[in-house]
Protein backbone atom coordinates (compact mmCIF):
# COMPACT_ATOMS: atom_id res chain seq x y z
CA UNK A 1 0.00 0.00 0.00
CA UNK A 2 1.48 3.52 -1.09
CA UNK A 3 1.83 5.99 1.53
CA UNK A 4 -1.05 8.35 0.31
CA UNK A 5 -3.35 5.48 0.43
CA UNK A 6 -2.10 4.48 3.96
CA UNK A 7 -3.04 7.88 4.84
CA UNK A 8 -6.26 7.96 3.02
CA UNK A 9 -7.47 4.88 4.72
CA UNK A 10 -6.18 6.07 8.13
CA UNK A 11 -8.30 9.27 7.86
CA UNK A 12 -11.41 7.20 6.82
CA UNK A 13 -10.91 5.27 10.04
CA UNK A 14 -10.74 8.46 12.58
CA UNK A 15 -13.69 9.71 10.51
CA UNK A 16 -15.67 6.59 11.48
CA UNK A 17 -14.32 6.80 15.19
CA UNK A 18 -15.43 10.93 14.91
CA UNK A 19 -19.02 9.95 13.99
CA UNK A 20 -20.03 6.72 15.45
CA UNK A 21 -24.12 6.90 15.37
CA UNK A 22 -23.74 6.15 11.44
CA UNK A 23 -22.51 3.29 12.21
CA UNK A 24 -25.40 1.44 14.16
CA UNK A 25 -26.29 -1.63 12.34
CA UNK A 26 -30.15 -1.82 13.03
CA UNK A 27 -31.93 1.31 13.48
CA UNK A 28 -35.02 -0.92 15.09
CA UNK A 29 -32.67 -1.17 18.09
CA UNK A 30 -32.60 1.42 19.26
CA UNK A 31 -36.59 3.03 18.13
CA UNK A 32 -37.79 2.20 21.54
CA UNK A 33 -35.97 3.33 24.45
CA UNK A 34 -38.45 2.30 26.78
CA UNK A 35 -37.33 0.04 30.17
CA UNK A 36 -39.38 -3.04 28.74
CA UNK A 37 -37.86 -3.11 25.42
CA UNK A 38 -34.44 -2.79 26.67
CA UNK A 39 -35.28 -5.71 29.02
CA UNK A 40 -36.70 -7.34 25.53
CA UNK A 41 -33.17 -7.12 24.18
CA UNK A 42 -31.37 -8.15 27.41
CA UNK A 43 -33.72 -10.98 27.91
CA UNK A 44 -33.68 -12.08 24.06
CA UNK A 45 -29.65 -11.54 23.44
CA UNK A 46 -29.93 -13.50 26.77
CA UNK A 47 -31.77 -16.69 25.83
CA UNK A 48 -30.52 -16.36 22.46
CA UNK A 49 -26.69 -16.79 23.29
CA UNK A 50 -26.92 -18.77 26.21
CA UNK A 51 -29.79 -21.54 24.80
CA UNK A 52 -27.13 -23.37 22.58
CA UNK A 53 -24.57 -23.75 25.32
CA UNK A 54 -27.06 -25.61 27.60
CA UNK A 55 -28.95 -27.30 24.29
CA UNK A 56 -25.56 -28.92 23.23
CA UNK A 57 -24.63 -29.19 27.32
CA UNK A 58 -27.57 -31.42 28.21
CA UNK A 59 -26.71 -33.63 25.41
CA UNK A 60 -23.29 -34.30 26.24
CA UNK A 61 -24.28 -34.70 29.71
CA UNK A 62 -26.84 -37.32 28.70
CA UNK A 63 -24.84 -39.20 26.16
CA UNK A 64 -22.05 -39.47 29.01
CA UNK A 65 -24.57 -40.26 31.60
CA UNK A 66 -25.85 -43.39 29.21
CA UNK A 67 -22.05 -44.21 28.93
CA UNK A 68 -21.83 -44.69 32.22
CA UNK A 69 -24.91 -47.02 32.62
CA UNK A 70 -23.67 -48.88 30.08
CA UNK A 71 -20.55 -49.71 31.54
CA UNK A 72 -21.73 -50.66 34.65
CA UNK A 73 -24.22 -52.82 33.12
CA UNK A 74 -22.21 -54.64 31.28
CA UNK A 75 -19.73 -55.09 34.42
CA UNK A 76 -22.95 -56.63 36.30
CA UNK A 77 -23.14 -58.92 32.97
CA UNK A 78 -19.70 -59.85 32.86
CA UNK A 79 -19.35 -60.66 36.55
CA UNK A 80 -22.79 -62.81 35.94
CA UNK A 81 -22.01 -64.84 33.19
CA UNK A 82 -18.18 -64.91 33.19
CA UNK A 83 -17.54 -63.90 30.31
CA UNK A 84 -14.29 -64.77 28.41
CA UNK A 85 -11.64 -61.70 28.29
CA UNK A 86 -10.07 -60.03 25.45
CA UNK A 87 -7.50 -61.95 23.84
CA UNK A 88 -8.65 -65.22 25.15
CA UNK A 89 -9.73 -68.07 22.69
CA UNK A 90 -12.42 -70.07 22.89
CA UNK A 91 -13.41 -72.82 20.75
CA UNK A 92 -16.22 -73.10 18.34
CA UNK A 93 -19.22 -75.78 19.28
CA UNK B 1 -10.81 -68.96 6.15
CA UNK B 2 -8.97 -72.31 4.85
CA UNK B 3 -9.49 -75.54 6.43
CA UNK B 4 -5.75 -75.64 7.55
CA UNK B 5 -5.33 -72.42 8.89
CA UNK B 6 -4.17 -72.24 12.15
CA UNK B 7 -7.25 -70.28 14.08
CA UNK B 8 -9.67 -72.91 12.22
CA UNK B 9 -12.41 -74.02 14.29
CA UNK B 10 -11.89 -71.45 17.23
CA UNK B 11 -12.77 -67.71 17.40
CA UNK B 12 -10.49 -65.13 18.98
CA UNK B 13 -12.72 -62.83 21.66
CA UNK B 14 -11.40 -59.25 20.31
CA UNK B 15 -13.94 -57.17 22.06
CA UNK B 16 -17.18 -57.00 24.37
CA UNK B 17 -19.58 -60.16 23.70
CA UNK B 18 -22.54 -57.64 23.72
CA UNK B 19 -22.27 -54.27 21.52
CA UNK B 20 -25.00 -52.27 21.72
CA UNK B 21 -25.16 -48.66 20.12
CA UNK B 22 -24.97 -45.96 23.16
CA UNK B 23 -27.77 -43.75 21.58
CA UNK B 24 -29.47 -44.99 18.45
CA UNK B 25 -28.18 -43.54 14.93
CA UNK B 26 -32.28 -42.32 14.41
CA UNK B 27 -32.66 -41.06 17.69
CA UNK B 28 -29.17 -38.84 17.83
CA UNK B 29 -29.96 -37.69 14.36
CA UNK B 30 -33.32 -36.86 15.47
CA UNK B 31 -31.94 -35.00 18.63
CA UNK B 32 -29.79 -32.99 16.48
CA UNK B 33 -33.08 -32.01 14.38
CA UNK B 34 -34.56 -31.14 17.28
CA UNK B 35 -31.78 -29.00 18.96
CA UNK B 36 -31.87 -26.86 15.58
CA UNK B 37 -35.69 -26.48 15.48
CA UNK B 38 -35.57 -25.37 19.03
CA UNK B 39 -32.91 -22.69 17.81
CA UNK B 40 -35.68 -21.64 15.14
CA UNK B 41 -38.51 -21.28 17.77
CA UNK B 42 -36.05 -19.43 19.91
CA UNK B 43 -35.17 -17.05 17.36
CA UNK B 44 -38.89 -16.38 16.53
CA UNK B 45 -39.65 -16.06 20.12
CA UNK B 46 -37.52 -13.19 20.46
CA UNK B 47 -38.82 -11.63 17.65
CA UNK B 48 -42.23 -11.18 18.26
CA UNK B 49 -41.32 -10.62 22.39
CA UNK B 50 -38.90 -7.26 20.74
CA UNK B 51 -41.54 -6.35 18.83
CA UNK B 52 -44.59 -6.64 21.59
CA UNK B 53 -42.44 -4.94 24.30
CA UNK B 54 -41.93 -2.06 21.54
CA UNK B 55 -45.34 -1.64 20.76
CA UNK B 56 -46.78 1.75 22.01
CA UNK B 57 -50.14 -0.85 22.17
CA UNK B 58 -50.05 -4.15 22.95
CA UNK B 59 -52.24 -6.27 20.92
CA UNK B 60 -52.65 -4.01 17.95
CA UNK B 61 -56.14 -1.92 18.13
CA UNK B 62 -59.18 -3.20 16.17
CA UNK B 63 -57.80 -6.74 16.37
CA UNK B 64 -59.23 -9.94 17.73
CA UNK B 65 -58.35 -11.33 21.02
CA UNK B 66 -56.48 -14.56 20.56
CA UNK B 67 -58.41 -17.23 21.70
CA UNK B 68 -56.91 -17.71 25.63
CA UNK B 69 -59.18 -20.72 27.22
CA UNK B 70 -59.84 -22.67 24.30
CA UNK B 71 -56.70 -22.75 23.33
CA UNK B 72 -55.53 -23.63 26.78
CA UNK B 73 -57.96 -26.77 27.31
CA UNK B 74 -56.04 -27.81 23.51
CA UNK B 75 -52.68 -27.44 25.23
CA UNK B 76 -54.02 -29.84 27.85
CA UNK B 77 -54.94 -32.02 24.81
CA UNK B 78 -51.72 -31.92 23.67
CA UNK B 79 -49.94 -32.39 26.92
CA UNK B 80 -52.12 -36.03 27.52
CA UNK B 81 -50.86 -36.59 24.13
CA UNK B 82 -47.49 -36.36 25.43
CA UNK B 83 -48.10 -38.27 28.46
CA UNK B 84 -49.55 -41.43 26.64
CA UNK B 85 -46.49 -41.38 24.25
CA UNK B 86 -44.07 -41.86 27.57
CA UNK B 87 -46.95 -44.34 28.53
CA UNK B 88 -46.38 -46.38 25.05
CA UNK B 89 -42.49 -46.41 25.72
CA UNK B 90 -42.64 -47.71 29.34
CA UNK B 91 -45.21 -50.36 27.83
CA UNK B 92 -43.62 -51.33 24.61
CA UNK B 93 -40.39 -53.14 25.66
CA UNK B 94 -42.56 -55.30 27.57
CA UNK B 95 -45.67 -56.59 25.38
CA UNK B 96 -46.18 -54.87 21.90
CA UNK B 97 -49.78 -55.59 21.97
CA UNK B 98 -50.79 -53.52 25.01
CA UNK B 99 -48.26 -50.54 23.34
CA UNK B 100 -50.88 -50.26 20.89
CA UNK B 101 -53.59 -48.30 22.35
CA UNK B 102 -52.07 -45.86 24.11
CA UNK B 103 -50.02 -44.95 20.83
CA UNK B 104 -53.48 -44.60 19.35
CA UNK B 105 -54.98 -42.51 21.39
CA UNK B 106 -51.89 -40.38 21.54
CA UNK B 107 -52.08 -39.75 17.67
CA UNK B 108 -56.26 -39.16 18.43
CA UNK B 109 -55.40 -36.61 20.66
CA UNK B 110 -52.62 -34.93 19.15
CA UNK B 111 -54.70 -34.87 15.67
CA UNK B 112 -57.01 -33.33 17.50
CA UNK B 113 -54.99 -30.50 18.84
CA UNK B 114 -54.24 -30.10 15.12
CA UNK B 115 -57.46 -29.76 13.96
CA UNK B 116 -59.00 -27.28 16.81
CA UNK B 117 -55.59 -25.27 15.62
CA UNK B 118 -56.97 -25.37 12.05
CA UNK B 119 -61.02 -24.35 13.31
CA UNK B 120 -59.36 -21.51 15.58
CA UNK B 121 -57.62 -20.34 12.54
CA UNK B 122 -60.45 -20.04 10.42
CA UNK B 123 -62.36 -18.47 13.25
CA UNK B 124 -59.98 -15.69 13.44
CA UNK B 125 -58.84 -15.15 9.65
CA UNK B 126 -63.08 -14.45 9.69
CA UNK B 127 -62.63 -11.76 12.58
CA UNK B 128 -60.27 -10.22 10.49
CA UNK B 129 -57.23 -11.29 11.90
CA UNK B 130 -55.05 -12.01 8.89
CA UNK B 131 -51.17 -12.11 8.09
CA UNK B 132 -51.50 -8.60 6.36
CA UNK B 133 -53.53 -7.36 9.43
CA UNK B 134 -51.28 -6.41 11.93
CA UNK B 135 -48.31 -7.05 13.44
CA UNK B 136 -49.85 -9.58 15.67
CA UNK B 137 -52.02 -10.94 12.83
CA UNK B 138 -48.25 -11.89 11.01
CA UNK B 139 -46.25 -12.98 13.81
CA UNK B 140 -49.13 -15.56 15.41
CA UNK B 141 -49.39 -17.16 11.88
CA UNK B 142 -45.73 -17.58 11.73
CA UNK B 143 -45.27 -18.63 15.15
CA UNK B 144 -48.04 -20.98 15.69
CA UNK B 145 -48.39 -22.23 12.06
CA UNK B 146 -44.58 -23.07 12.15
CA UNK B 147 -45.22 -25.01 14.71
CA UNK B 148 -48.93 -26.63 13.37
CA UNK B 149 -45.95 -27.87 10.50
CA UNK B 150 -44.22 -29.63 13.12
CA UNK B 151 -47.11 -31.11 14.73
CA UNK B 152 -48.50 -32.38 11.35
CA UNK B 153 -44.36 -33.79 10.63
CA UNK B 154 -44.51 -35.32 13.77
CA UNK B 155 -47.64 -36.83 13.77
CA UNK B 156 -46.95 -38.25 10.40
CA UNK B 157 -43.88 -39.97 11.85
CA UNK B 158 -46.59 -41.33 14.91
CA UNK B 159 -49.11 -42.83 12.32
CA UNK B 160 -45.72 -44.23 10.44
CA UNK B 161 -44.59 -45.88 14.14
CA UNK B 162 -47.80 -47.18 14.17
CA UNK B 163 -48.53 -49.30 10.51
CA UNK B 164 -45.34 -50.43 11.94
CA UNK B 165 -46.44 -51.91 15.38
CA UNK B 166 -49.12 -52.87 13.67
CA UNK B 167 -47.32 -55.26 11.49
CA UNK B 168 -44.82 -56.69 13.56
CA UNK B 169 -42.13 -54.17 12.72
CA UNK B 170 -41.46 -51.73 15.09
CA UNK B 171 -38.24 -51.37 16.73
CA UNK B 172 -37.92 -49.68 20.09
CA UNK B 173 -35.04 -47.45 18.74
CA UNK B 174 -37.74 -46.50 15.99
CA UNK B 175 -40.12 -45.81 18.54
CA UNK B 176 -37.77 -43.84 20.99
CA UNK B 177 -36.86 -41.70 16.93
CA UNK B 178 -40.89 -40.76 16.25
CA UNK B 179 -41.36 -40.18 20.15
CA UNK B 180 -38.47 -37.32 20.30
CA UNK B 181 -40.11 -35.15 17.77
CA UNK B 182 -43.30 -35.44 19.43
CA UNK B 183 -41.91 -34.24 22.69
CA UNK B 184 -40.30 -31.43 21.24
CA UNK B 185 -44.02 -30.65 19.52
CA UNK B 186 -45.54 -31.09 23.01
CA UNK B 187 -42.91 -29.30 25.37
CA UNK B 188 -42.40 -26.38 22.97
CA UNK B 189 -45.87 -25.10 22.75
CA UNK B 190 -46.98 -24.25 26.20
CA UNK B 191 -44.07 -21.76 26.38
CA UNK B 192 -45.42 -21.10 22.58
CA UNK B 193 -48.57 -20.47 24.41
CA UNK B 194 -47.19 -18.37 27.20
CA UNK B 195 -45.67 -16.28 25.05
CA UNK B 196 -48.06 -15.52 22.22
CA UNK B 197 -50.96 -16.10 23.80
CA UNK B 198 -50.68 -14.72 27.45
Amino acid sequence: MSGARRELAGLAALLVLAVPRAGLACAVCFGSQSDLARKAFFGTTMLLTLLPFVLIGGLIWWVRRRAREFDEQARREARAERAPRIGETASLP
Amino acid sequence: MPANSPGYGRIRVVSESRRRPLVPNGVMGMLIFVICEVMLFAGLISAFTILRASAPVWPPPGQPRLPVASTAVNTAMLLASGVLLVATQRIFPRDRARARRPLLLSMLLGGGFVAFQGVEWFRLIRQGLTLTSSTLGSFFYLIVGMHALHALAALALLVYTWVRLQRGWLAQSQLATAAVFWYFVVIVWPVLYGVVYL
